[in-house]
């Protein structure tokens, strides 16, 4: 009877194992990107989302247009890995060929993610440099840009 | 990651459940026997072989493992465990490349929870507890990171030998079915250590241990056992 039992303990146990898989599937993100949020002042101390027209976002070095959702406030937008600052050209309104140019500065850190999912670039924001044909300002909110989704945007973009 | 968690506990919590059924099953071979039996004088010391590990090997190509114990009997059915055996890993994705190579050695007790039905009766049922200490050699490894508007990088990260400390809690049974020739299984629950030493890449698969990322493992063995007695 113990014998048997033990057969069939072993059985049991190697079938578990056997449903293992090769590589585990990566169950998150695998780029980080940085969270911009178009605002507007209402008033002297009040401020709101900004909702772009038709928003366009273009990484000047790839030439990669990133098209957003008309009345639009948020933005995710990936920083360039190769590089230590990441050029965008932003266009309010697809319909109006007018743009205004925003620079980020950062640095960068190379970060294991799992055997699942390899690595990604992490990046810690130092600097934004803009032109001001619609931006009024740029306010640096939080300068890690991790993948964490529970802090606050990074950049408020004021129009 | 959440779901790997459930899978593991999952594994864990059935072979609790089966642990128990060979309780039960013991139990009642011996119902009709209620007189326990004195520890008998005589020594015992076994070496043993994990004969899963060259079948896992065969299952999962991308990484291997060889296990052997050796255990000593001592008064009150507490058995000296030291136990040990080599392994590693290769990864070989496309975004990710490297291999790593360890030995292992663990050193613990075990404790039987049955009483003896007759004198020369040496199958238990037992719980017990290890120190395990991994040597680990990993590769240079390759990289390569995904973007999908500024394309792809690739680098490499330096090779590093670490050692990874670990303790287990085990239970597990061993039935002699020859005189002198055991098997049995050993479960496995092990808890790491050094987790900061694997943080910059942990090694796939460590030997000994299970998944280097994970700070929790689970894991059996299915030994083959020999004893000499005196």
């Amino acid at each position: 009877m113990t014998k048997l039992i033990l057969l069939i303990l072993v059985s049991c146990v190697m079938c578990m194992v056997a449903c293992e898989q090769e590589r585990d599937p990566c169950l998150q993100p695998q780029n980080v990107y940085l969270r911009a949020r178009s605002m507007k002042n209402v008033g002297d101390t009040t401020i709101a989302d900004s909702l772009l027209p038709a928003p366009r976002w273009i990484a000047v070095d790839s030439g990669v247009v990133i098209l957003f959702a008309p009345k639009t406030a948020a933005f995710n937008l990936p920083l360039n890995p190769h590089a230590d600052s990441a050029r965008f050209s932003l266009q309010p309104d697809s319909a109006v060929l007018s743009f205004d140019t925003v620079v980020f500065f950062y640095e960068r850190q190379l970060h294991f993610l799992s055997n699942a999912c390899g690595f990604t670039y992490y990046f810690s924001l130092q600097n934004v440099r803009f032109t001001q044909h619609h931006i009024d300002s740029v306010l640096l909110k939080n300068d890690e840009v991790n993948g964490n989704a529970n802090t606050p945007e990074h950049v408020q973009v004021f129009l | 990651m959440e779901m790997q968690t459930h899978r593991s506990m999952y594994r864990f919590f059935c072979s609790i459940l089966l642990l128990a059924i060979g309780f039960w099953a013991r139990a009642q071979e011996g119902s009709n026997d209620t007189v326990a039996v004195a520890r008998p004088d005589a020594k015992q010391i076994r070496v043993g072989i994990d004969i899963s590990r060259p079948v896992l090997n065969q299952v999962f190509r991308n990484r291997r493992s060889y296990e052997f114990s050796l255990d000593y009997s001592l008064p009150k059915d507490i058995y000296l465990v030291a136990e040990g055996g080599f392994g590693g890993s290769d990864v070989a994705y496309e975004d990710l490349r490297y291999t790593s190579n360890n030995s292992f050695f663990r050193a613990g007790i075990d404790k039987s929870m049955l009483q003896r039905l007759f004198p020369s009766d040496w199958d238990y049922l037992f719980v017990g507890l290890r120190y395990g200490v991994g040597l680990v050699e990993r590769s240079d490894a390759v990289y390569t990171t995904v973007d999908p508007v500024w394309g792809s990088t690739s680098g490499s990260i330096e090779g590093k030998k670490v050692s990874a400390h670990w303790a287990e809690l085990t239970a597990g049974l061993r039935v002699e079915l020859l005189k002198g020739f055991f098997a049995g299984y050993t479960v496995r629950a092990k808890f790491l250590i050094t987790q900061s030493v694997f943080r910059e890449l942990p090694p796939a698969y460590v030997a000994g241990y299970g998944k280097g990322e994970k700070t929790t493992s689970f894991d059996f063995n299915f030994y083959l056992q020999y004893a000499l007695r005196w």
